[in-house]
């Protein structure tokens, strides 16, 4: 029974479907170097895989999936897919801890809550790329503005005197000087924003707000620029006067 | 036969590039539109020691990232087009972020010359850049300028001579560091085998892969390499990603920018700040764009604006106006003395001189405009503007930059539709586009003039203000709509410099003028000139006909016509035909109703006034400002979007604009 696989058998059969995927054959040391362990233990998998007729290897010989063991991997593979998407692709989380999350996961999560998450992935990507941006930044910024919220309240119980002096740059009051820390890395206007020098480590100033209180003014690199508050959301400084 | 050769002229927005343009060219240059796409294309020639030098000027960029359509165009030209020169032309008040953009062009692979324009701002208030350190370290001759002074401009000429000839490659290349320079070296060794997308400079186009620039991504797409490319690249990023901690092309932009700073500290002993850059600049925002002062001075000025073209602009109309009255009758006079047909003098005085006159009478009125458009351009004003107006326009669903192509639609629907070419989201310029026609253009003067001239004489300024009003006010409530029906969500950034103040310059402003004038002269000179002989066509046949008579194919169309209008008060078939014509070009309607009335605009107001009532004259004029946008800006509507939104914008503008007039004609005569 495939149920009964334990989370690193089921890796090899991934990591066989895999290399069956891209190479015509596949030998043990193929396995042994994609997932980095001793030849020994993939021996010893192997033979625990073509006992419950999922594999077919002949000693030196190359590995084959049977039907049955290609059905079981595919499995498993295309949650590894889904859920690195969702991870990586949906949520931002960067490639290496998506990749082995998405690992770990794909072995304990069940086929409802699979065909959940493939749907929801499914329709981001079904929205046009700006409306995506849109979503993708709106979710930043909640995250971003609950984190601040939570900090602050928890500064608020520490004591009053300590108050937290990493804010998005639409909260700087007119006068205030501070340091960028990082620029959304989901914001469609990231690319605009460095080529004029709004990069982290350069020092802004607000100058102006608009007489409508909308946009802002802020100085950099000796020269007046403005843009939005919506658009200062995305952008995190450290307040230094 | 001269040797020719090819220049482009580079620059951030602001830099001055259009002063050395105007410099380096004089009146020989031709403005025409970029390839594919209405961004306005400047050319020129000039002739300098034997040489035939074209020069091209770019759009204003920060950067050849791409990612707007400016960028793209300037990126594209430089790539395909292989200018043999390119010049920087960099403020010098602000080295470090207009070096960046040299800095691109390095590393694009062009035979560069650095022009250090406006060194007179700095050097005025002693500060001096090492320009042989530039050199030295850029690899590139530095020039310095103060165009506005039309200093330095020689200097320039003979570097790109120079220049034109160099052989050798430049050697200038930034250091990215250890980490960026090995993965540069990986992915360079592995394409410089292959020779993928060999046309291009090696390392500029491992830079962008790194960047993940969507123009490249899209041209190694198809190749037979495209995968493995992609996985190398993505191999690299992802190593570096875990190094640097934070995106790759972040990293690169840094260290660009590190290079910089560090470079222009060399270079100065004293580096301008915004303090000394900016002193004036802030001290005249600081009332512009003050809290309670900005938009009342904001709007004093656009009141100012109109005030002078009319008050202004009346004394000179008045002069061509009799010009064009004496023509008339001695040409009449002449016929009568050759007894000449009555069709041959009706043809040249109601036809040529009574159409053609009545649209120059109000070129006085059209140039000062756009005086005042470039001079507030020219200053800096306009960026406070959008600054200004930035709430507003966002409130209704646009951008603070739509503000420009909404202004430039009060001289002409046709710059201002182009201009929406500066928002870079596309619902925003569609929408921009969609209801600037009725941002009440030049042509309407004419109408205008006429109208409130005749029937509120006293209050004349009043009323053609109103209008303006009118026009935007149904410009916020159209937008609305169109955006709450094709788009709910979208909005594009504002992020926009705001320039240093700065004193227009005449020979620009002048120049701009010019440019705007005779296109519009050029436009009176041809579709007016038809529009108005078809009508004079129109109104002479069938043969035998008395002219314009009721009889006539016209009278007859506009009797067919006429009991629409009726409603609005002006069911004449005279109004009917003369708003028919006026799709032709707005400026038409007031030269047909002279066609048709058998007047020249002299005469014209007081017939006029025996067929119209105050009240029925404001509905009619009214109706010119909203209905259908003119041939001109329903080509150029298409030019820039497609049928769905030209045909939108054809079928709103009529049907807005008989609702509105009728309403003012039915609700006006409730209280009269």
């Amino acid at each position: 029974m495939v149920n009964s696989l334990t989370p690193s058998l089921e890796d090899y059969l991934e990591t066989i479907l895999m290399i069956s995927l891209q190479e015509k054959v596949v030998r043990v040391k193929d396995v042994v170097k994609l997932l980095n362990v001793k030849a020994a233990s993939v021996i010893g998998a192997i033979k625990i895989l073509s006992e419950k007729r999922l594999v077919n290897h002949e000693k030196y010989g190359y590995i084959e999936l049977t039907s049955k063991g290609e059905r079981a991997a595919k499995k498993i593979y295309e949650k590894h897919q889904i859920l690195f998407k969702l991870f990586h692709k949906v949520l931002g989380v960067n490639i290496q801890t998506a990749m082995k999350d998405a690992c770990q996961i794909e072995h304990y999560i069940s086929e409802e809550t699979t065909k959940k998450i493939t749907e929801l992935v499914e329709y981001i990507e079904t929205l046009s790329d700006k409306k995506k941006d849109l979503w993708l930044s709106d979710f930043g910024n909640f995250i971003r503005e609950s984190a601040l919220k939570k900090k602050n309240t928890q500064n608020n119980k520490d004591g009053r005197n300590k108050v937290s002096s990493i804010l998005t740059l639409n909260n700087l009051k007119i006068g205030q000087k501070a340091k960028i820390i990082k620029i959304d890395p989901g914001s469609k206007i990231k690319k605009q924003l460095l080529s004029m020098g709004v990069l982290p480590g350069v020092e802004v100033t607000v100058r102006k707000v608009a007489p409508l209180g909308d946009p802002i003014d802020i100085v950099l690199k000796g020269y007046h620029l403005s843009l939005r508050k919506e658009e200062a959301v995305g952008i995190e400084v450290e307040v230094l006067e | 036969m001269k040797k020719k050769i090819k220049v482009a002229l580079a620059g951030n927005p602001n830099s001055g590039k259009t002063t050395i343009f105007n410099n380096l060219t004089g009146s020989r240059q031709h403005v025409g539109n970029w390839p594919g796409v209405t961004v306005e294309k400047k050319e020129g020639t000039f002739a300098y020691e034997g040489l035939n030098i074209k020069v091209v000027d770019l759009p204003g960029i920060y950067s050849l990232a791409s990612h707007s359509l400016d960028e793209k165009i300037a990126r594209d030209f430089l790539l395909e087009e292989k200018p043999d020169v390119v010049v920087a032309i960099i403020d010098s008040s602000n080295l470090e972020r207009n070096l960046y953009l040299a800095v691109q062009l390095l590393e694009l692979g062009v035979n560069l010359v650095l022009d250090l324009n406006m060194i007179d701002i700095i050097e005025n208030k002693g500060m001096r850049i090492d320009i042989e350190e530039l050199s030295r370290v850029m690899d590139v001759p530095v020039i310095k300028t103060a165009a506005n002074k039309g200093k330095g401009i020689d200097n320039l000429k003979s570097a790109v001579k120079d220049i034109s000839v160099r052989e050798e490659k430049n050697t200038f290349e930034i250091d990215y560091g250890n980490d960026l320079e090995n993965e540069i070296r990986n992915l360079s060794r592995f394409l410089g085998e292959k020779k993928i997308l060999s046309r291009y400079s090696l390392r500029w186009l491992v830079l962008k892969l790194l960047e993940q620039d969507e123009n490249i991504l899209a041209k190694i797409k198809g190749l037979p390499e495209e995968k493995e490319v992609e996985e190398k690249v993505f191999e690299s990023i992802a190593k570096l990603e875990k190094h640097f901690g934070y995106d790759v092309e972040t990293a690169i932009v840094e260290r660009r920018y590190a290079f910089l700073r560090g470079l222009v500290k060399e270079c100065c002993h004293k580096i301008m700040g915004i303090r000394e850059r900016e002193e004036i600049t802030d001290r005249i925002d600081q009332i512009v764009t003050n809290k309670f002062l900005g938009i009342p001075i904001f709007l004093g000025l656009m009141w100012f604006t109109f005030q002078l073209v009319f008050t202004f602009g009346a004394p000179l109309a008045d002069l061509i106006d009799s010009f064009f009255g004496w023509l008339g009758g001695i040409v009449s006079l002449g016929m009568n003395v050759l007894a000449a047909p009555a069709w041959i003098s009706s043809l040249l005085v109601d036809g040529i001189i009574g159409g053609v006159g009545s649209v120059l009478i109000f070129l006085p009125n059209i140039l000062l405009l756009f005086l005042m458009i470039s001079i507030l351009e020219g200053s800096g004003y306009m960026a406070r503007a959008a600054f200004i107006m930035d709430r507003v326009m966002h409130a209704m669903g646009l951008h603070g930059k739509s503000f420009i192509p909404m202004m430039l639609g009060f001289g002409c629907n046709i710059p201002g539709i182009m201009a929406a070419r500066t928002l870079e989201s596309e619902k925003d310029r569609i929408l921009t586009i969609l209801v600037n026609p009725l941002m009440s253009c030049s042509a309407r003067l004419p109408i205008y003039t006429l109208f409130a001239g005749a029937f509120f004489a006293e209050h004349q300024g009043l009323v053609v203000f109103s209008l303006y009003f009118m026009g935007i006010v149904l410009a916020i409530v159209v937008a609305r709509i169109f955006k709450s029906i094709f788009f709910k969500k979208e909005v594009a950034p504002l992020i926009m410099e705001l320039p240093p103040y700065r004193l227009p310059q005449v020979k620009s402003v002048l120049i701009h003028m010019w440019e705007k004038g005779s296109l519009f002269l050029k436009k009176a000179g041809t579709i007016i000139f038809v529009g108005v002989m078809f009508v004079w066509l129109l109104a002479s046949l069938p043969p035998g006909v008395e002219y314009a008579a009721k009889e006539s194919l016209i009278g007859k169309l506009g009797s067919l016509l006429a009991p629409l209008f009726s409603l609005a008060g002006f069911g004449t078939w005279q109004a009917a035909v003369s708003l028919l014509f006026g799709i032709v070009a707005k400026e038409i309607v007031v030269g047909t109703l002279g066609t048709l009335y058998g007047v020249e605009e002299v005469g014209l107001k007081s017939v006029i006034m025996q067929h119209f009532t105050p009240l029925s004259a404001y509905a009619f004029m009214a109706m010119s400002l909203i209905y259908v946008p003119c041939i001109a800006a329903i080509a150029t509507i298409k030019k820039e979007t497609n049928w769905k939104w030209t045909v939108l914008a054809v079928g709103y503008s009529l049907i807005l604009g008989w609702v509105v007039a009728v309403l003012i004609y039915q609700i006006g005569i409730l209280f009269i």
